[in-house]
């Protein structure tokens, strides 16, 4: 493992009852880093964070969190060591307002630091200021991947796992949204995305995933300038700069 | 007309009744998707234990209220934790395993109640004088108990929506994977809506019986009877359970006044078929839900 990986991911198998999706996926991430996992549907993206977070069990290897092993850990277990995640399909509150579904994104917090940290996050996503009252089920599409977002944000993560987080979303909110991911300094991101075009834009560092295992891994610049990567997962004259 | 008052006092006094009985099934169906078929059994184990406290030690059905929501709590929390817990959920037979589940349960249930307290009815004489508002008569009885039930719906309600620990019941039962995301156990949030939702099961029997005589063999009626209430509401739905139990308390007392008991009983069921039929997601849809 190296010295300063954060998170590590160890020839992990894993796969629902007897099908195996994941195979010897292995990779670290460093704090700080943006991580993006691009690759087409059925690839095995969301396959990927679920076994990460416990959601799946693994059949092989090993995943630590700052040198500690999860494997029996659940995923509240998880989300309390700094795993801030943001499942596929958001799993937001629907009739609980915003500032609810903030607030137990800090449920194991004192109010004075919850009220701090919702603050923290107000400022990252100002547009859900005027919204604290509304149900959560009741706002677009954008609104509610950034209550999601700022929901994982509220339990302070070392990492932030996003799963599409740009799916179902207009151009210049999923502008918008990675514009206010690129301000998040002190935490790392793994991103996984359909969207390669804007997480290779966001990524320090990308890995491409096919039929479960990892085919490609390098510097998100690298990947973007990959005649082979744009064609298979972007799309042709895409990449070019915005 | 001073009639048709009373009428709907007395209907809207039986549904405050109404609604502690249904509201921990709904609870519980709300969290964990569970139909507890053993929940008319709770109750009327309720009801008997609070006989027993009224015969022995002579609680009163208010002050019983308490001690009996107690130990119910604690049977819920220990059959969630010892029973519910460890039966798969998912799957196409999940629901079907937690029927069979606690339809066992009701057997265990009404049997252990047979074997503590016997085959005959019970009852506990309380208030049995009636309040006077002109031509218009209250029984004490269903006043105080009504208004007991209210209240400890109305706690439930707050501790709900205002503490952290009810919307983190809430939040499971909208979304158990974005709670478990929120670093909230939902196993122990589960047993706490089981052991919450027994508690006001038992609440419910150690008030109700004041009313009405019990006999381990009601469990069943009562569970249909708060089935029938929270599918009116809709599943799951707690604003539309409160509606739900005013409108039952008023459709019986009603019918059982101008049409009579034995249409009154069949009322009930007319009005869930009606339910099923042309709103089956219940009066108030999603709205309200818990």
């Amino acid at each position: 493992m190296s010295a300063d990986a954060l998170l590590e991911v160890a020839s992990i198998s894993a796969g629902y009852r007897r099908v195996v999706i994941l195979r010897g996926i292995n990779f670290t991430l460093a704090p700080g880093e943006r991580l993006a996992v691009i690759g087409a549907n059925g690839a095995g993206k969301t396959t990927l964070l679920r076994a990460i977070m416990g959601q799946i069990p693994l059949s092989a290897g090993q995943i630590r969190l700052a040198g500690e092993g999860l494997d029996s850990a659940s995923i509240a277990a998880r989300a309390r060591a700094g795993l801030g995640y943001c499942p596929e399909g958001r799993q937001l509150f629907p009739m609980m307002s915003v500032a609810e579904n903030l607030e137990l994104g800090a449920a194991g917090a004192g109010a004075a630091a919850r009220m701090r940290r919702r603050e923290a996050v107000l400022e990252i996503f100002p547009r859900l200021q005027p919204l604290l009252g509304r149900a959560a089920g009741l706002l677009s599409g954008g609104e509610q991947q950034m209550v999601a977002i700022g929901r994982a944000l509220m339990g302070e993560p070392r990492i932030l796992l996003l799963d599409e987080p740009s799916t179902g979303l207009a151009p210049r909110i999923v502008h918008e949204l990675y514009a206010a991911l690129a301000r998040l300094s002190a935490v790392a991101i793994l991103v996984v995305e359909q969207n390669a075009r804007a997480a290779l834009r966001f990524a320090d560092r990308a890995i491409v995933l096919a039929d479960g295992a990892i085919v490609a891994a390098a510097p998100a610049a690298e990947l973007r300038d990959d005649p082979l990567v744009v064609s298979a997962y972007v799309g042709a004259g895409r990449l070019a700069p915005a | 007309m001073a009639s048709i008052i009373a009428l709907v006092i007395l209907g809207l006094l039986w549904g405050g009744v109404y609604l502690l009985m249904a509201e921990g099934l709904n609870l519980i169906y709300g969290v964990m998707k569970v139909v507890n078929l053993a929940h008319g059994d709770l109750i009327v184990f309720g009801g008997l234990l609070g006989y027993s406290l009224f015969a022995h030690a002579g609680f009163t059905p208010i002050a019983a209220l308490l001690p009996v929501a107690l130990v119910l709590g604690a049977l819920g929390a220990v059959v969630q934790w010892g029973i519910l817990e460890r039966i798969p959920l998912v799957g196409a037979d999940g629901e079907l395993r937690t029927l069979l589940a606690t339809f066992g349960l009701s057997y265990v249930v009404s049997n252990t109640s047979f074997l503590l307290w016997g085959g005959q009815f019970q009852s506990i004489p309380f208030l049995q004088g009636a309040l006077r508002l002109g031509p218009i008569a209250i029984p004490e009885g269903l006043l105080a108990c009504s208004l007991a039930a209210f209240i400890a719906a109305l706690l439930v309600d707050f501790w709900l929506h205002r503490t952290l620990a009810g919307k983190a019941l809430r939040a499971t039962a909208q979304s158990p994977l974005g709670a478990a995301s929120c670093g909230l156990e939902i196993r122990r949030i589960r047993i706490i809506a089981f052991a919450l939702g027994t508690a006001m099961a038992g609440g419910a029997g150690a008030l109700v019986i004041a009313l009405v005589p019990f006999q381990i063999s009601s469990g069943g009626d009562l569970t249909v009877q708060s089935f029938t209430l929270i599918a009116l509401g809709g599943l799951g739905n707690y604003l539309g359970a409160w509606i739900a139990a005013e409108i039952l308390g008023l459709a019986e007392v009603l019918s059982q006044y101008y049409l009579g008991p034995d249409i009154a009983s069949a009322i009930i069921y007319l009005l869930f078929i009606a339910v099923l039929l042309f709103r089956p997601q219940g009066l108030l849809g999603r709205l309200g839900r818990v």
